[in-house]
């Protein structure tokens, strides 16, 4: 699996795709968490100073909206989002498998990133926002009030995230086995 | 490749950006908002577009808000407002008023008023730790002495040490989120005793009895009823910011005191 996502990152086109798409996956959490504050800092007719330092003070290790493990957590899951679009995207267009589990093993695997790419998003959104969310997505299954049982304030929605993000960029490496990347066979 | 097969290539890519946009709306969206109703009040621009402001006073997060714990200059009289609304219980709440709250009332406590509404939602002992909090502010308002505790002028009113509530409420206020993880729903009262007793001048016995009673309770019901209407939802802290009399923008987090400046422009 690491192997693979070097090879494939190695490209200096992919390793940009990564880190934009783990840059905007960054920007759709921390953004989303406070939509309000966001939409006044863009629009509000306010000095490009105060506009900055609003949107920037928004993000982890430059704001104070999370904690320690938290932010690392959303970085983590942001960094794994973007290797796994990055992935995805290879896959579609150097190998032309799809989303389609009728497509085999190769298909299958990119539909798998996909789900991994949710739960990462749902993930790193519990990561922001701590048990509220949680609770609300539990409540959901009628056991509303379980998030505020577990020990690290809703972290552990996170860790699973982490947990789907890892098992969704082995699925797709998983994929690309007995192919060639960027004239490597793997 | 066949027509066919380029048609099906398309639409797989049509289909990957299209789950990857949906990802990322999601994970933007499902913190924020969790359903219509919790949109906060007083938004700059109403779903249609049009914009729209709401004056201090006729915000919901500020309803009966020169009643509340506070400090800075009087309501409605400062160049900026801030309205949070926090659960004692809340860990991101305590690194709101760790970090925060102590430079607005440093830098910026003669021009801006800080209002504190419990609202708990968070873990259960939340609760009743709000109601302790509104009875010790309601016997410290009683035991107020108007010659000694009222400012005389808005100019005392707005130095930057003058706190409504200030000698057991925010004494009280601060203790709970200190020592949060020493809470839970068996001892709170218990504690709560304890530190009023040493701490403070209020009669705790009193002041404990009337929290496990929630006598106070309509004051908890009002803020929670506050935050409600504003749009809080379930998440701690959430500030509501005003500039003079207009409503400006609200945030949820514990966020800094330099976004807290830069959104108030003061």
């Amino acid at each position: 699996m690491g192997r693979t996502a070097r090879l494939v990152l190695g490209g200096p086109a992919y390793a940009a795709l990564a880190v934009a798409a783990a840059l905007v996956a960054l920007s759709a959490f921390v953004l989303g968490q406070n939509l309000a504050l966001a939409e006044f800092a863009l629009t509000a007719p306010i000095g490009l100073g105060d506009r900055t330092t609003i949107l920037l003070g928004l993000y982890p290790f430059l704001g104070t909206n999370y904690g320690p493990v938290a932010e690392l957590l959303l970085v983590a899951i942001a960094a794994l989002a973007g290797v796994d679009v990055a992935m995805v995207v290879y896959h579609f267009r150097e190998h032309g498998v799809g989303l389609s589990e009728g497509d085999g093993a190769g298909g299958g695997a990119a539909g798998g990133s996909t789900v991994g790419l949710v739960l990462g998003a749902l993930g790193a959104g519990c990561a922001a926002c701590g048990s509220a969310l949680l609770a609300g997505l539990l409540s959901l299954f009628g056991v509303a009030g379980a998030a505020t049982l577990l020990p690290f304030d809703g972290l552990e929605f996170s860790v699973l995230a982490l947990v789907a993000l890892v098992l969704s960029i082995y699925w797709v490496a998983d994929g690309m086995r007995g192919g060639e990347i960027r004239g490597c066979p793997v | 490749m066949t027509l066919e097969g380029d048609r099906r290539s398309s639409r797989r890519r049509l289909l990957a950006v299209g789950g990857a946009s949906a990802v990322c709306s999601l994970a933007g969206c499902i913190g924020g908002l969790s359903d219509p109703g919790d949109a906060p009040a007083g938004s700059t621009e109403t779903s249609s577009g049009t914009p729209t402001t709401t004056a201090l006073g006729d915000h919901p997060a500020a309803a009966g808000f020169a009643d509340q714990t506070r400090f800075g200059p009087s309501p409605g009289e400062a160049a900026g407002t801030v309205v949070a609304f926090e659960d004692p219980s809340c860990t991101r709440c305590a690194a709101f008023e760790r970090d925060t709250v102590p430079k607005i009332r440093e830098r910026l406590g003669d021009r801006v008023t800080f209002v504190l509404r419990s609202y708990p939602v968070v873990y259960p002992w939340g609760e009743p730790a709000t109601q302790a909090i509104e009875s010790a502010f309601a016997h410290e308002m009683e035991a107020l002495n108007p010659e000694r505790d009222v400012p005389a002028d808005a100019s005392t009113a707005a130095r930057p040490g003058f706190r409504q509530g200030s000698e057991a409420t925010w004494a009280l206020v601060g203790h709970y989120f200190e020592k949060q993880e020493q809470f839970d729903t068996s001892n709170v009262f218990e504690r709560t005793r304890t530190f009023l007793a040493d701490e403070t001048d209020l009669n705790a016995e009193a002041v404990v009895a009337d929290a496990e009673e929630k006598a106070h309770d309509d004051a908890v019901q009002a803020d929670l009823a506050a935050g409600k209407e504003a749009g809080v939802g379930q998440t701690t802290p959430t500030v509501f910011l005003f500039r003079g009399d207009e409503f400006r923008t609200s945030a949820r987090g514990s966020i800094s005191f330099q976004v807290v400046k830069a959104a108030l422009g003061v």
